[in-house]
């Protein structure tokens, strides 16, 4: 740079304007904020568990009204729409979260398979513990 | 005389020493099939509105100089194809950077970015020349190639939403070129990168929008190598992984 | 640098680990226990005895512990993230202390309750 050019005066500017359609006007940045608000509906189906934990602990009677408590009509709405939000988020997560692996991690080198596979190997083996866990839960196979 | 169709042009205008703030005016361009949006730029500029202020240089998508907003998405305009567009196109400077005039962007702070990250081979010691050259194998040089394809263009900041509400952020560019560095056999300089690509305004303010990976002209991805620095930084935060060269 | 500047690297592993234990079992969780718990599907797998005996075993507490824990992290840290892209810095604080706040109370409440089991 030269002496000039760095003493020269600067026009005024105008400020920064924001990227256009965010957070929610256009499709990407809105799919990407949806994501974010994922982390609300989660939280509250994280409670909702813990909550139950303590209704577990707390005896046969109870556990059973904190089950028939999630079936009403406003809960299980709730826990739809917060399963909804859950699902896009592992749909989503599964898949950008394939870029984290894909390079070199201190000695580790890249991992020889192509981008792609390595979004859709995580989503299968999520789909996979998912139908494990509700078999688990359900105790269908004892 | 080959054939032209007129294509309405909304294209911000800013004129520090009379505008208040950035106003749209509307051109209508006689456009060619094969033309794209620098292009009509450069006709209104020679033909119609000599005040039209804008960069651009080799047009044909390795300088890096043309970025701005088409119809809000940030594109190099010598790539952006007019008959890809269909009815008014509008054109603005680069969001995320303040406005010098019309569509020059004040590009200072990215500069800045760039070079703190220190984007050079550093080596503890450095070879004598008779010793020979530095060897790396296809494979090593696989590993970074692609974050070296950067054209510093700023079409990933103007893109990236963290930088619209943290302006502080070193941005995708300087991430990606650092992690290049950090990537490279031949370099030792990690530790002397990890300050700025630490902390809250380093690689931990992106929040992997992804945007900066899906404007990027030449397929760097940012992104990836922003995700990736993240993983190394926190094994050398955490004292798992050594700070220094990773080979 | 502020104390919640310098540990970004351990928000982030929280996230990111959290987001993993997420993807692999909550949507489980939520359909197996809070959509389907009360039906008769899942009558035998939820029993009271059952559940007890589940939660009560030292890989169920462990699972009990971790899931909501490390959920509560991610969830805090995306959050912030949130809360920075609607409102800016103004709404610095509130993300980051509010957000790992109510983590930390989580975490607190989660630990104790599996414990008391």
């Amino acid at each position: 740079m030269s002496a000039a050019h760095a003493t020269a005066p600067k026009t005024p500017t105008a400020p920064a304007r924001k990227p256009s359609g965010f957070p929610l006007g256009f499709y990407r940045y809105r799919n990407y904020t949806i994501f974010a608000f994922t982390s609300i509906p989660m939280a509250i189906s994280l409670a909702c568990l813990v909550i139950g934990v303590g209704a577990l602990g707390q005896g046969e009677e109870a556990w059973q009204a904190w089950l028939a408590r999630q079936a009403t009509p406003a809960f299980r709405a709730v826990h739809l729409f917060c399963l909804a939000f859950t699902l896009y988020f592992a749909i989503r997560f599964g898949w950008v979260g394939r870029k984290i692996g894909a390079g070199r991690i201190g000695p580790l080198p890249p991992p020889p398979l192509p981008l792609p596979l390595l979004g859709i190997a995580p989503i299968g083996g999520f789909v996979t513990v998912w139908l494990v866990l509700v078999v688990i839960l359900g105790g269908w196979l004892s | 005389m080959a054939e032209t169709k007129l294509v309405k042009f909304e294209v911000l205008r800013f004129r520090p020493e009379s505008d208040k703030e950035p106003v749209f005016e509307t051109y209508e361009v006689p456009c060619m099939e094969d033309w794209v949006v620098l292009d009509a730029l450069n006709a209104i500029k020679d033909d119609i509105d000599p005040t039209l202020s804008h960069r651009w240089s080799c047009r044909m998508g390795v300088c890096g100089s043309c970025g701005m907003l088409v119809n809000g998405r940030p594109v190099l305009t010598c790539a952006a194809f007019v008959r890809n567009y269909s009815g008014t196109i509008r054109v603005e400077p680069l969001s995320n950077f303040p406005i010098v005039r019309d569509l020059v962007v004040d590009l200072e702070s990215f500069i800045e970015k760039i070079k703190s990250v220190k984007p050079w081979i550093i080596r503890k010691i450095e070879k004598d020349a008779a010793d020979g050259e530095y060897l790396q194998s296809p494979e090593q040089l696989e590993e970074f190639k692609q974050y070296s394809m950067c054209i510093n263009c700023a079409l990933c900041y103007a893109a990236c939403p963290v930088l619209a509400s943290d302006p502080e952020f070193v941005g995708p560019a300087a991430i990606a070129l650092a992690h290049r560095y950090n990537l490279d056999s031949r370099d030792e300089g990690n530790a002397e990168r990890f300050e700025r690509l630490d902390g809250h305004d380093g690689v931990y303010a992106c929040s992997f929008a992804n945007e900066c990976s899906q404007v990027c002209p030449k397929h760097v991805d940012p992104a990836m190598a922003i995700q990736q620095a993240k993983l190394n930084d926190f094994l050398q935060w955490a004292k798992v992984l050594p700070k220094r060269s990773f080979t | 640098m502020k104390l919640i500047h310098k540990l970004e690297p351990l928000w982030w592993i929280l996230f990111g680990a959290g987001a993993f234990v997420l993807c692999f079992v909550l949507p489980a969780l939520i359909l197996g226990v809070l959509v389907l718990g009360d039906s008769s599907l899942m009558a035998d797998g939820l029993s009271y005895e059952r559940a007890l005996r589940l939660a009560s075993n030292p890989i169920g507490k462990l699972f009990l512990i971790v899931v909501p824990t490390l959920g509560f992290w991610h969830c805090a840290h995306h959050f912030r993230h949130l809360m920075l892209d609607f409102f800016g810095h103004a709404a610095a604080p509130i993300g980051a202390y509010g957000g790992y706040g109510l983590a930390l109370l989580g975490t607190i409440v989660t630990v104790s309750t599996v414990l008391a089991l």
